[in-house]
């Protein structure tokens, strides 16, 4: 029998997940999907669950002069309406599922779900994002590359719930955001490719292809010191390691990576 | 006895099931609402659409956890209002609806997209239609239905 938990605010949450196993759901755009049954039957979870949707102190889009802070509770919708947030970010989350889901769906949750089709996730690499955790015990903040570990493998201890993502302010000078799918709306990427043009010179993030984004300071380097297009792109092609599935194949996803890097490099120039 | 409660159709309900329970399921099945209907159980076909909180949401992906304190609309009460009569009309006038499982739901992301106070122009309407299937492939008439509501200013004649 599976046991559901819901805290009155976020200091009840964290008390109960550091004494039990507990599943966080949020929007269950994807949990729900995952534990689904029969008509009426009850939902299949894996475990213990514990509701975070209502928690108030996880909605919050805030501003210093460097960061923006955005609260793991933050929906979809929410940070695309966010007239504050830079429009290359607000572009991704805009291209992200339907509208509907977009109210259901948060940010912490594409972000903690981990999923290797995660939309947020290059925008986030080619940020340098920081995920900030809170236990009862503390809390802890990782670069996001030290955050996402593998295909739906976090960082996050059992104790522990996303409070925040900071994302750095830049200065963008340009961008590139290319979602491939089948279809435009309401599918999971083939390639998620981000490429921006900041003041320290290019950062290029791609998503959906490995099992984590890929993103090379490396490679960026030698692109911005203008480097031979050949040697930029064999470097990228070593690094990317996808499979078929039934998303696309590993031939069309490489094919389609080079290309963007070499419309990005040829823009540049 | 559960201190959970929230409005369906703005009656005060107790909530008195598993808080992982689908709203659809509370909706169709305890409630005995047909009119929100079941298609894909995953989000893709915005066959299930209803309001909380005067937006749209999958219904049968909303724990009833997400429902505590907050309005619950379907379309059987939606169907009450102005709004609702004018799509209708639209609707109607346009031929957008063939079997008809798609439309309580296609109905309501209209709705949204008449509030939203946005110009509609054919991007706008297809992006704001984009999670609502409709099997039957009538699209084109469903995108007549909503720019004549945009000619009109959204009202009657």
């Amino acid at each position: 029998m599976v046991e559901h938990y819901r805290p009155k605010n976020l200091t009840e949450a964290l008390e109960w997940m550091a004494e039990r196993k507990l599943i966080p759901v949020a929007g269950g755009t994807d949990l729900m999907i995952r534990a689904r049954n029969w008509q009426g039957a009850s939902r299949a979870m894996k475990g213990d669950v514990v509701y975070i949707q209502h928690l108030e102190e996880l909605k919050f889009i805030t501003e210093t002069e460097t960061d923006y802070h955005i609260g793991a509770g933050v929906t979809q919708a929410q940070f695309y309406d966010c007239k504050l947030l830079p429009d290359y970010a607000r572009e991704v989350v805009g291209q992200m599922a339907t509208p509907a889901i977009r109210n259901a769906a948060t940010i912490g949750g594409n972000i903690v779900n981990a999923a290797s089709v995660a939309d947020l996730l290059p925008l986030l690499y080619a940020a340098d994002a920081q995920i900030v955790l809170k236990s009862r015990d503390g809390q802890r903040v990782l670069p996001i590359q030290s955050f996402e570990i593998g295909k739906y493998m976090t960082a996050r201890r059992e104790d522990e719930l996303m409070f925040e993502v900071i994302l750095p302010k830049l200065k963008i000078k340009k961008y590139l955001y290319k979602k491939m799918g089948q279809r435009r709306s309401s599918i999971l990427s083939k390639v998620s490719f981000l490429a921006i043009e900041v003041e320290g010179g290019t950062r290029i993030a791609i998503g959906a292809v490995n099992d984590t984004v890929v993103r090379s300071k490396e490679l960026e380097k030698r692109i911005n010191e203008g480097g031979g297009v050949k040697s930029v792109l064999d470097g990228y092609k070593a690094l990317l390691n996808g499979s078929d599935d039934k998303r696309s194949t590993k031939r069309y996803r490489e094919r389609v990576v080079i290309n963007l890097l070499m419309k990005w490099m040829e823009e540049k120039r | 006895m559960s201190d959970y409660q929230y409005i369906l159709n703005g009656e005060k309900r107790v909530i008195a099931c598993e808080l992982s329970r689908r709203l659809l399921d509370v909706i169709r099945i305890d409630e005995g609402l047909t009119g929100t209907k079941e298609g894909c159980q995953e989000g893709e076909c915005g066959a299930c659409l209803v309001f909380i909180d005067d937006q749209i949401f999958n219904s049968c992906l909303v724990p009833m956890s997400n429902v505590i304190d907050k309005s619950v609309v379907t379309i059987e009460s939606y169907a009450k209002t102005e709004e609702y009569q004018r799509i209708e009309r639209a609707f109607l006038d346009a031929g957008a609806v063939q079997c008809g499982y798609c439309t309580p739901g296609m109905v309501m992301a209209v709705a949204t997209l008449l509030r939203s106070g946005r110009t509609l122009d054919e991007e706008t309407v297809r992006m704001g239609l984009s999670g609502n299937l409709c099997r039957c492939t009538g699209y084109q008439t469903i995108f007549e239905a909503v720019s004549s509501l945009t000619e009109s200013g959204g009202q009657d004649g």
